[in-house]
Formats: C-alpha cells, structure tokens, sequence
C-alpha cells in the first residue's frame, strides 16, 4: 500500500493515459500488417514491397520494388477496393457499437443484436428486389445512392424504436432492450422472408448472397457511394466522446454535468444508424463486431470514451479484415460468408460475457 | 440566489408541487424534510433545471434556469442523485474528473482538472481508493465517490467571485455514521465558503444540527420554513410525518433534538 504524499495524480490513472499512447501505436501497426496481408494474400501473391510500389505509384513516386501488370490490376481492381470495403464496415461497426453502448449504458448493445442491422437488411432487401424493375425508370442513377439511403432509413427506425422502448426516465431496462431487438429481429426477418417468397432467381441470389454477409464483388462504382456516409459516421461519433463518458452516469447526470442530452442522442442515433446502415447496404449483416471490438477495448484501456471510440475504429477495421482474410482462405477455393463467420466467433463470445457479467456485476 | 417563484409541477392530473417559493442564498445549508412521495426530489429537479415546472418560475442569479446554457448552469450548480447507474469499469478518480467536464474544453483534460479532483476525494476521504474500479466499491464508498465528483464540478478558480449551488438527494443514503456527519460537514465547508445547499434529509436531527434553514414538504406544499428552532415543533411534525414526538435540545449544539415518543 503506497502512502500519496502530494496531490499529484496517483499510479492507475497515469499509466493508463501511457498505456493507451502505446496501444494507439500497436493498433495502427496491427491495422497496417492486416492490411498488407489482406491485400497481399490470394492466388496471386503480392510482397509488401509491391504493394507499397504500387500504392506510391499514383503519388509519382518510384520505389525500388518491380511489379507485373498483372499485380497493378488485381490490386487495383479487386483486392484495394476490398480492403478499403474491409476497414470501412469494420470500422462503421465498431464504432456504431461502441455508441450504442454508451447510450443505451451497456455493453451488450450491438446493432446487429438489437435489430438496427436487420432493420437495414430489410429496407435495404426491398430495393433490391424492386429495383430490377426501375432500371429502365428515371431514377436509375440514383439505384446506387438508395441501397445505403434505405438501408440508413431502415436503421435509424429500428434504433429509434428500441430506444423508445427500453428506455424509461433516463434509464435503459436491458432485458427490454434485448427482448425488442429479438422482436424486431423477428419481424425484420419475417419482411425479408417474404421479400424472398417473392423474388424470382436472380433476385433470390443477390438477397441471399448478400443476407449472408460478404466483402466479395465489390467494385469501386458501388463502394464509392456509401463512403461518404460511413466516413461522416466514423469522424462525427469519436467527437461524441465526452458526452458519452458523461451519459454513462445517467442522462440526468449528464444534463447536470452541461451536456444538451437530447442533442447528443438524436447526433448518436443518427450516426450509429447511417454508419451501419451504409455498411449494411454493401456488406449485408455482419453480426458482433459491434460487440466484440469495444469489449476488447475496454478490457485494456478502460471505458473512457476518448480512448474507447478511436481505438474501435482502428480495431473494427483491422479485425474485419483479418476475418475476411479467413473467411476467403479457410475453404479454398469456395469463400465462406464473413457474417457466418463472425457469428461462429461472435455468438461465444456474447455468451461468455452474460456469465462473466453474472460473477463480476460490473461491465 | 437560486430561487423559485409559484412553483407547480403535474403529472397528469395529480399536482405533484403545489405553489411553492423558496430560495438559496449563497453561504446557507437549506433542508428539506418531508414525508415519502412529499414532492421532495421534484423540487431538487426543477430547482437543477432538469424538470420544467407546469406553472411558476425557477431563476439563478435573478435570471430564469431556461435562459441559461447548460454549461453555464454546470459552472454554477452541481446535483447529486439518489443513486448511481454507473455500471462502466472507470477507475474511481476518473469518476470524480467527469466532474470537470464542464471546465473543460474540447476534450483537453489540464493538470489542474485532476488536481482539484484528487483534492475532492481527499475531502471525501476517499483517497486511497482513486486507483481502485468503481464498479467494485461498497454503496457507501460510491454516494461519497458521487460527492466528491459533485464538488469537483462546483470547484472553480479562485479569481472566481460567483456562487455555486450545490443541489443534494439524500446524501447520507447508505453512509455510516460517521460519513453522514462527515458528507454534511462538507456541505457546510462548502457554504461557509460562498456556495448554496439545498439538502434533502430523512433525519430529522441531521438536518436539525447542520441547516440554517428547514423547509417541511407535505403533499407537494410547504407547510413550514424558517430555523430549526421554529420549524421543529412537536404540531409540524405531528401534521408532516404523522408521529408524536418531543422536542429536546441537543446537549452540547444548542440545536433542537426530536425524539420519538
């Protein structure tokens, strides 16, 4: 037992802030390694050094490493755009989870648990079922702006809906919460089922290519649209930090503390929902990485949200790429879906937290 | 001077405030006694700005609580709650810095903001848990973790002539007792030094020795007001809580005693 002599900040407090530097610094090294060997790894192999030739090349620089044309065009037309759609979603979900959690105050908000991710699924399922047939209508430039917009739609309302629910004077009900994301996760599910009934054999294949979860196929042309969304998402809710540190104690407390609660929940669920819906819409449901990634976090760096938020960003993304990683190399040559693989991982994991929760009484 | 004006408050129908007005100089530690369901922790809400009164005024500084930004109104007044819903592992010195938040600008957190949070747990007496998970603290340790993050918040610079109002539900909840007369103590450290309490005590004697003023809820009015002695009659507390009692004085605080007869 250590005697504090000053008013100096003692021990715990301070080396977590150098933790925190330290595992800033391992995340962004562990996202770069995921990243060349996400890029790198497939049937054609490419070093890192040709990876990072290839990437200094638009940028008029040479570097000493030699590359084929056929390097150039996997990498640009098949493996970047999938790394990019990698760290996008992994990172939109992450950090949807993680504010999730803050708001509702508990860590087993996930979107894909509470329904927000379904309820996207199902608004993002209608478009594409119906809009084979406005293809040849007017609004056909729009098609690749209103999968993410619908998906965005259907989220935000599935995120609007639980939180009505559970929430009561400032304080979340849990078991509320989980039981109306069963239940919208049911209805949810029971639109898509319908969607499917009626959908002839195209339609049957991308709904249930894409239900299932996957990075494949991506092309440019339908990454580029969404990004924008995700990218707003995952800039603006890091900046939510301190309101979310403050809303843990409670939303009065919050309030009593100087915060606009009722602003700070509506940019929240705004954001979660158009940072999941836009992953979404390219990715289908990909489930518990919004749970895992700021669990892990916390483990390490503690629940403060300004660490929380950013260092979810950069986990999500490296983990996702990691999973997509080997959800494409476990089966060779078939690729297995990546939410498949996720939920593998994922449904365990929820598990073992609902027992460890039950010994510690605390998150 | 935080005041209220014709306070009512409704949910519904039923009136939950009828009428009141009461105020908090700065430097005076104000009681509020009352029997369960009095309206007591609605009066603290509308008097910390998180409930809006259906008719009368709440005004701070002869300014009306809907006129102030909420940042402004957690410079000058702070609230401890009933009970905490902090379920997060935050280590019990970051609880009590949450307190600075609205010291702090985007995000940068000074050395001073931890300064004056390691001295608030000290006031608490508290210290030597500031490295410990708050989540695993007893019920006790928690409300004075609570209080100390409350004083944190209303700790200003010292070139700073407002008053704070501090803003307090039940704060001996779950104390020994030693630490409900210690969490008092403090609340009256802080009056002397220029803030306002307002406190909501279930004993009557705690608040007998520590107000200078007591206000008696009863059914959503006030049904007494003024100094212990005058308030503390055998008739107010017969009609407020429905229970005889007598009045004695206390032996060595020249403050009245009740007792239970």
């Amino acid at each position: 037992m250590s005697v504090v002599t000053n008013t100096n900040v003692p021990g715990a407090v301070a080396s977590r802030h150098m933790r925190r530097r330290i595992m800033g610094f391992c995340l962004l090294a562990g996202l770069a390694l995921a990243f060349l060997f996400s890029v790198g790894f497939g049937a054609v192999t490419i070093s890192p050094g040709q990876i990072l030739a290839l990437l200094a090349k638009p940028l008029g620089l040479d570097l000493p490493w030699s590359y084929g044309q056929r390097e150039e065009t996997i990498l640009y037309a098949i493996r970047l755009p999938r790394a990019c759609l990698g760290m996008m979603t992994g990172a939109a979900l992450a950090v949807a989870g993680a504010a999730l959690q803050g708001l509702f105050r508990n860590p087993l908000a996930d979107p894909a648990l509470i329904g927000v991710s379904t309820g996207a699924a199902l608004a993002a399922s209608v478009v594409i079922v119906f809009s084979a047939g406005w293809a040849a209508t007017m609004i056909a430039p729009l098609l690749p702006y209103l999968l993410p917009i619908a998906a965005f739609g259907g989220g935000l309302l599935t995120t609007l809906i639980v939180y009505m629910i559970a929430n009561r004077d400032g304080q979340t009900d849990v078991a509320t919460m989980l039981l109306a994301g069963v239940a919208l996760n049911a209805i949810a599910a029971a639109g898509i089922g319908l969607l499917v009934f009626i959908s002839d054999d195209q339609q049957l294949r991308d709904l249930n290519f894409w239900l299932l979860g996957s990075l494949g196929g991506v092309t440019w042309a339908r990454l580029l649209p969404a990004a924008p969304f995700i990218c707003i998402a995952i800039i603006a809710l890091p900046l939510m930090a301190r309101h979310l540190n403050a809303m843990l104690l409670g939303e009065r407390e919050a309030l009593h503390l100087g915060f606009h609660v009722e602003r700070t929940k509506r940019v929240i669920i705004i954001m979660a929902a158009l940072a999941v819906g836009a992953s979404v819409a390219l990715t289908g449901v990909i489930g518990f990485i919004g749970l895992m990634v700021p669990h892990l976090v916390r483990l390490v760096m503690g629940p403060d949200h300004r660490a929380l938020m950013p260092a979810s960003v950069i986990l999500g993304a490296t983990l996702l790429l990691v999973a997509d990683l080997a959800a494409r190399t476990i089966a060779l040559p078939a690729e297995l879906p990546i939410g498949i693989l996720t939920s593998c991982v994922g449904g365990p994991f929820f598990l073992w937290l609902l027992m460890a929760r039950r010994e510690k009484g605390g998150w | 001077m935080l005041r209220a004006t014709n306070v009512s408050v409704s949910y519904g129908a039923a009136p939950v405030l009828s009428d009141v007005s009461l105020s908090i100089a700065p430097g005076e530690v104000v009681a509020v006694l009352g029997p369960n369901g009095a309206g007591k922790s609605t009066l603290l809400a509308v008097l910390s700005g998180a409930l809006a009164p259906t008719h009368g005024q709440i005004s701070l500084e002869d300014k009306a609580l809907s006129d102030w930004t909420p940042r402004d109104l957690a410079l000058r007044r702070a609230v401890l709650q009933q009970e905490s819903i902090l379920s997060f592992s935050f280590r019990v010195l970051e609880v009590v810095m949450l307190g600075r938040s609205p010291h702090q600008a985007m995000g940068g957190v000074s050395a001073d903001d931890s300064a004056v949070s390691y001295r608030c747990l000290k006031a608490m007496d508290v210290e030597h848990l500031s490295d410990r998970i708050y989540t695993t603290l007893s019920g006790g340790e928690k409300q004075r973790v609570q209080m100390a993050r409350v004083l944190a918040q209303l700790e200003t610079s010292r070139d700073s002539e407002a008053a704070g109002y501090l803003l307090l539900d039940e704060p001996t909840n779950s104390l020994d007792l030693s630490h409900q007369h210690s969490i008092l103590e403090t609340a009256c450290r802080s009056a002397r030094e220029g803030a306002g309490v307002l406190a909501i005590l279930h004993d009557v004697n705690l608040a007998a020795m520590y107000a200078d003023r007591i206000v008696v809820l009863r059914k959503g009015e006030i049904i007494a007001m003024g100094s212990p002695d005058d308030v503390l009659t055998e008739e107010t507390i017969q009609f407020a809580f429905n229970l005889k009692v007598s009045i004695l004085q206390h032996p060595t605080r020249g403050r009245p005693h009740v007792m239970v007869i």
